[in-house]
């Protein structure tokens, strides 16, 4: 126990430590962090104000411990999905793993700690949308002291479940990815099998769920029962019990379901500790290393890989290969490219209704409308795929390469937003080609969304590199935190949604036609590159000049 | 040639790591940097390869100053960092040139020296592998190759020996006298007092930030006038610091 004690306060001290520069507190991360808190505060208070509204329905028919349940689930899928990466990342592809190997420690004591970094981390998860859930339910329905309290251990230990469950997916999926000879590919195969297998459990929930839902006559015998009959119907391990032990908190029975619940967290995290117990260090074992040929490369090879290309491309290259070779890179800055359209119109096509009212919004607009759509998402696409937002952050320890080296340092920064452009062009061509396929859409706005689009990609990527020179989070030891635990990442995507979100909301407001619209595109985003452009050769460079860990 | 004149940098505002100082190497000089852990070795090497600022005095490399003129004083060397654990996801040959593009280097040169280093350090048939897959002084072999792929006048070695094989360590060395003959200068750190024994011209030694002594080693023998060891002379002179 003092181990796991001893391994979580060194976890903790190192995500405390990185808010401190110079044994000061760093102010920009403080800043960065209160202008995300305030930039998610509208969210909440929306998530509140919709919860209100829910509860109102609810009470009518007498069902409003269905908001619990539903506030529950959601963060239990929430928590789940989000932890996916999480685990990933800490459980294997973290650097300290060879330091903690060679200690005298099971495989508990180090994952028990590693889980609970993670649990802390979904604290941020819960605090968006699991808080407000009880807080809501417990004003509306005045409820007394006691409630509170529960609701203080629901918050803390919440996360546990959908956690630990995860874990086992990921822990036996790398568990027989380590196998293989080439470790980063196959780790790279294992994380995305560990998505897939994630995100088919999603699917499958909210297929069941619709399964019930629209099943009328079932749904109506419940709804007749009232006294929150409805809250079985939201169901993940123990989320019964909780549900309805907050909702009778003052009764007995309530109770004797808080501990029933309890009872199954614990479980759940012994099924967990015993699962990483056989198989954790059967999967990390041996998963940083490379394998090697140790063959002699022909002069063809050499010649080919010597041809002569400027600093720059070459630049951009190295930044490119080393994103699709970086297992951790590739799953949040390559891949999120190229499944984020799919991941977008997923949704939509399992329900017939969700397809309909997607295709009119795309096909039953003006093609002005839909060269707005198309080139909004060009601007979102490159800002949430974390390429350029960490390029400065991924140097890490090693951005000292970059001042030594004679290339200017505003040519190395548009090396690097170069390599975001090339994605964002990839991540646009993909966009476009599921819809086109899907919905059929015109193939000449297709074309122009791919043209204007670059000027979209290219502020995008602009933007990204601008907010990480600010703040670049150098002192990492994994390559995990340069790209999961990066304030930066956060700010891009909130900033790049702005900017999409104004485009299409300033699009339906003068419904332009297709020939003003392109204008419009073309002009006030001609604009914007040039004033970020000069940012950063201004002030950019001078950041850029000043790095340091 | 390397001028450092009246060079101070300090950390926090407050300790100074590096005190005031002045150095001139002249070419064809193997010149060692030897001092205990944490004397400022590396910092004064940050500030010569722009890697840091100086917050006073200015640095030269072939004329060149480091502030006003980086680029061109930066052509001006190659540099091996203390911690070869760079780039570690690309494979050797694209290391090399990247970083043959870096200092725009023709590919037919580029062929030539790639082979050439890779067969004087043993390192042919590992070419095609990530660098993740080397041992740590197969990477300072490469850290090594890449810092010289252009030919640099001078030479910046941040502890070059550490985790070299014996023989890659005699290449090493042999390579430096070859590069001095030519009328070129090498700059290297060391704690290693038997290295810097064998192979430096002329040698500084800096304690707390403060350079102690500045010469030939010859001549730090009848300084002290001591016919002892090496070692000893330098135990002494940062003992009492």
């Amino acid at each position: 126990m003092s181990n796991i004690v001893a391994l979580s306060m060194i976890f903790l001290k190192n995500i405390v430590n990185s808010i401190y520069k110079d044994n000061k507190i760093n102010q920009r991360t403080i800043g960065f962090v209160l202008l995300i808190v305030v930039s998610f505060l509208p969210i909440v208070v929306s998530i509140v104000r919709f919860m209100n509204y829910v509860y109102d329905v609810l009470s009518q028919i007498d069902q409003e411990g269905v908001l619990l349940s539903i506030g529950f689930f959601t963060s239990g899928l929430a928590i789940f999905f989000l932890g996916l990466f999480y685990i990933i990342g800490t459980f294997y592809f973290s650097e300290d793993i060879e330091t903690l190997l060679p200690l005298p420690l099971r495989s508990y004591e180090i994952i028990s700690s590693k889980f609970l970094v993670v649990v802390i981390y979904e604290y941020i998860t819960a605090l968006i949308i699991l808080a407000p859930v009880l807080l809501v339910y417990g004003i509306r329905s005045g409820e007394g002291i006691v409630y509170y309290i529960l609701s203080i251990i629901t918050f803390l230990i919440f996360p546990i479940i959908p956690l630990a469950l995860g874990s086992i997916i990921v822990m036996i999926i790398m568990r027989f990815s380590n196998i293989a000879k080439n470790k980063d590919l196959f780790k790279l195969f294992g994380g995305i099998a560990a998505l897939a297998v994630g995100l088919s459990i999603n699917i499958i929930i909210q297929k069941f769920m619709n399964g019930v839902l629209s099943n009328p006559e079932a749904l109506q015998r419940l709804l007749l029962e009232g006294n929150n009959s409805l809250v079985n119907v939201y169901s993940f391990p123990g989320l019964k019990y909780l549900t309805y032990a907050l909702i009778n908190n003052s009764t007995l029975s309530g109770i004797l379901n808080y501990v029933i619940f309890i009872v199954i967290t614990l479980a759940v995290f012994a099924i967990f500790l015993f699962v990483a117990e056989k198989l954790y260090f059967k999967g990390v074992i041996g998963i940083s290393e490379a394998g090697s040929k140790k063959r002699m490369l022909s002069n063809d090879q050499l010649a080919k890989g010597s041809f002569k290309r400027s600093a720059v491309v070459s630049y951009t290259l190295k930044e490119l290969r080393i994103l699709f070779r970086t297992p951790i890179y590739f799953l949040n800055c390559i891949l999120i490219t190229f499944i984020l359209p799919i991941l977008l119109i997923l949704p939509a096509l399992s329900q017939q209704d969700g397809f309909n009212t997607l295709s009119n919004l795309i096909n039953s607009n003006s093609l002005g409308i839909l060269l707005i759509l198309g080139f909004s998402f060009t601007v979102f696409i490159t800002s949430m795929n974390a390429v350029t937002a960490t390029s400065i952050s991924r140097e890490g320890h090693n951005y000292f390469v970059s001042k030594f080296i004679p290339i200017s340092y505003m040519d190395q920064i548009m090396a690097k937003v170069l390599a975001g452009i090339i994605l964002g062009i990839a991540g646009t061509v993909m966009m476009l080609l599921t819809v086109l396929i899907v919905f059929r859409i015109n193939i000449y706005v297709a074309l122009l969304i791919s043209i204007i689009g670059i000027l979209g990609v290219t502020f995008g990527s602009m933007l990204g590199i601008a907010i990480d020179l600010y703040n670049p989070k150098l002192n990492w030891d994994s390559e995990q935190k340069a790209v999961k635990q990066n304030l930066n990442v956060v700010l891009h995507m909130f900033f790049g949604t702005i900017f999409a979100g104004g485009t299409i909301y300033l699009g339906f407001m003068l419904k332009l036609d297709l020939g003003m619209t392109i204008l419009a595109l073309i002009l006030s985003y001609l604009v914007f590159n040039i004033l970020i452009y000069r940012f950063l050769a201004t002030k950019g460079v001078q950041l850029y000049s000043q790095l340091s860990d | 040639m390397i001028e450092l004149r009246n060079v101070t940098k300090s950390y926090n505002g407050k300790i100074k790591a590096v005190d005031n100082l002045n150095l001139v190497i002249p070419n064809g000089e193997i010149f060692g940097f030897l001092g205990p852990n944490g004397a400022g070795k590396t910092t004064t090497i940050k500030m010569i390869t722009g890697i840091l600022e100086a917050d006073e005095g200015s640095i030269s490399i072939n004329g060149h100053d480091i502030r006003k003129n980086s680029l061109e004083a930066k052509k001006q060397f190659g540099f091996v960092p203390d911690n070869p654990n760079m780039f570690l996801r690309l494979k050797g040959f694209e290391y090399l040139n990247f970083m043959a593009a870096i200092y725009g280097v023709s590919t037919e040169q580029r062929l030539k020296r790639i082979e050439l280093m890779a067969r004087r350090f043993e390192l042919s048939n590992a070419l095609g592998d990530q660098i993740q897959s080397y041992s740590h002084g197969m990477r300072q072999k490469i850290v090594v190759m890449g810092a010289l792929i252009h030919e640099p006048p001078v030479w910046m070695l941040d502890e070059p020996m550490t985790g070299l094989d014996p023989r890659s360590s005699y290449v090493l060395k042999e390579m430096m006298r070859e590069h001095t003959a030519s009328d070129k200068t090498v700059f290297f750190s060391t704690h290693v007092l038997d290295v810097a024994e064998k192979i430096c011209d002329r040698v500084a030694i800096i304690n707390k930030g403060k350079i102690l002594f500045t010469g030939k080693l010859d001549e730090m023998r009848e300084h002290f006038k001591s016919s002892e060891s090496l070692e000893k002379i330098f135990l002494e002179m940062t003992e009492n610091e």
